[in-house]
Parts: C-alpha cells; sequence; structure tokens
C-alpha cells in the first residue's frame, strides 16, 4: 500500500492570508516529498489562483483546501459552497447541476486568449474536465485578441488535470487540480 | 498609491510599491496606468522588483493597460520579474505581449 498524506488547510478568505497559506502548503509538501523547482512553480501559481478564486467567488467565511501526496503526484482541492462555476451555453448562464441528462463527451468553450481556447470536456451533468486547444500561433501575438482574466487558463497550464465537480448533496464546488511529481 | 513613478532617460519607470501584486490593488494599479497613458507617457517600465507574486487579477489589469497603451500609440515594457513571476508570463505566453527586462533602468536605456 503506498503512502499518502493528507492535509486539509482553512482559507480565511482574506487577501492577507493568502500567500502565508501558499507558503504553509508548499512547505508540507516540501516535508513529505521531493519536488523540482519548477513543479514547485507550478504548485505555487495554482494555489495563488484557487485561493485567488476562493477570494472573488467564495460567499462564506472559509475554504477548505486538502493538500493529499502520493507517491507519484500531489492533488489539491478546493471547496467552497460560493457561486458555481459560471458556465454559458448558446450565451445563457448555466446553473449546476447541469440540466437535462445528455452531456457526456460535449465540449464547451470557456474563454479564448490570445492562440489559446479554454475548454472544458463534461463529464456528466456535475463535472467537468478542463483543457486547453491552442490555435494558430501568432509571432508576435494580436494584444487586441488577449483575454483580462487568466485563473482558470493559469491553473489549467500548471496542472496536469483540473476538474470541477459540483457536489449535489452539500451544494458545493469542488476544484481538483493534480501535477505529477 | 501603487506605482512610484519617476522619469529616466526617455522613458517612465513605475515601480510597484507592493509585494503581493493581487486583486486587492489590480483595479488602484489600472487606474494609475490609464492615468500615466493619459498623461501622454509613450513608454512605460512596470517595474517589478519586489513583488513575490502575481496573480491572474493583477495580469488582467496589466493586459489591459497594455491594449490601453497601444491604442495611444503608447509602449509598457515590464521588468525585475522573480522566477516565479517570470515563470507566469511564459506560462501563459504574457512573454510574447510584452518585452522584459532585468532591471528598470536597463529597461529605459532600450527604448527604441
Amino acid at each position: 500500500m503506498p503512502d499518502i498524506n493528507t492535509k486539509t488547510f482553512v482559507f480565511d478568505n482574506h487577501a492577507d492570508g493568502l500567500y502565508p497559506l501558499v507558503t504553509d502548503m508548499i512547505a508540507y509538501i516540501h516535508q513529505h516529498a521531493q519536488v523540482s523547482e519548477a513543479t514547485t512553480q507550478r504548485l505555487k501559481v495554482t494555489m495563488i489562483e484557487l485561493l485567488t478564486n476562493a477570494l472573488k467567488h467564495a460567499s462564506q467565511s472559509a475554504t477548505a483546501i486538502k493538500v493529499e501526496l502520493t507517491e507519484d503526484k500531489v492533488s489539491i482541492q478546493k471547496k467552497d459552497t460560493g457561486n458555481g462555476l459560471a458556465i454559458f451555453c448558446h450565451q445563457n448562464f448555466m446553473e449546476w447541476p447541469l440540466p437535462g441528462v445528455h452531456h457526456t463527451g460535449k465540449v464547451i468553450t470557456i474563454y479564448s486568449n490570445g492562440d489559446a481556447t479554454l475548454k472544458a470536456n463534461l463529464k456528466d451533468n456535475c463535472t467537468l474536465q478542463f483543457f486547453i486547444e491552442e490555435t494558430e500561433n501568432t509571432d508576435p501575438v494580436d494584444i487586441n485578441t488577449l483575454a483580462e482574466h487568466f485563473g482558470l487558463m493559469i491553473i489549467t497550464r500548471a496542472c496536469n488535470t483540473f476538474t470541477y465537480y459540483f457536489d449535489v448533496d452539500t451544494c458545493s464546488n469542488n476544484f481538483i487540480i493534480s501535477i505529477s511529481l | 498609491m501603487i506605482l512610484l513613478t519617476n522619469i529616466y532617460k526617455d522613458a517612465l519607470i513605475g515601480a510597484i510599491q507592493v509585494k503581493e501584486a493581487n486583486l486587492t490593488v489590480s483595479d488602484g494599479f489600472k487606474e494609475e496606468m490609464t492615468a500615466l497613458i493619459d498623461k501622454g507617457n509613450k513608454y512605460i517600465v512596470v517595474d517589478f522588483d519586489g513583488v513575490i507574486y502575481v496573480d491572474s487579477s493583477f495580469l488582467g489589469a496589466l493586459v489591459s493597460s497594455l491594449k490601453y497603451a497601444i491604442a495611444n500609440q503608447a509602449e509598457i515594457v515590464v521588468s525585475g520579474l522573480n522566477k516565479d513571476v517570470s515563470g507566469l508570463f511564459q506560462l501563459i505566453r504574457l512573454d510574447k505581449a510584452f518585452k522584459i527586462y532585468s532591471s528598470a533602468t536597463e529597461a529605459a536605456e532600450r527604448k527604441s
């Protein structure tokens, strides 16, 4: 049975507490695993954006961040009961769980940013997995095609898998990422 | 005030005065950048020396400022990125949108 180390951290949803918490989570990971500098950078930007997402969208006073280490990867799960992930279908705002049943395999576009588009693969009416579709690589980049919101794209680029799951039992939003060690 | 400004040669250097460039200062930063562009500055160096991290909100404000600068025939370059911030620029390819220099004085001296 491989070793699994798990710890749940609590974010008080104040900006002042963001970076100290990131530092604590990185220290916890370094206690239990050999992590390269490049992977540490990816972990940091992912944590910063997950916590920034909580600052923007979580309505309650605290957000739980669960960090789990196995032999070959780090998983981080952010759970809150704030506003659900905002997605649109034909410009209509969609509520979670998504209505209807025929969602599996459907791909939706979240937003475009320069030469990349953030998309998501719907797994079912409560789950989606983000991915990035690269489009034509323009050099120099057309500034006017750059988005002014990057959070989800940063996380998607920084980690190996990035999943959103709406838990109908607790009405909670769960952002789950994994990064290989 | 988010930016401490000074003129060096033909450039205006705006040194970020906060260690955490995040959503609590992004709107203020954008307003200050807009004011600097409106005053007619054509080459603005945003110096990140001393900034420990940058979040997506601040990057959004930086990109918004760049669009406004270009619409006003001005240029924004950045300097003083630490390893984490530099890695973030590369991760989302903002290194293609901004000229990046190691220091503000180097950025000012490279004005074309």
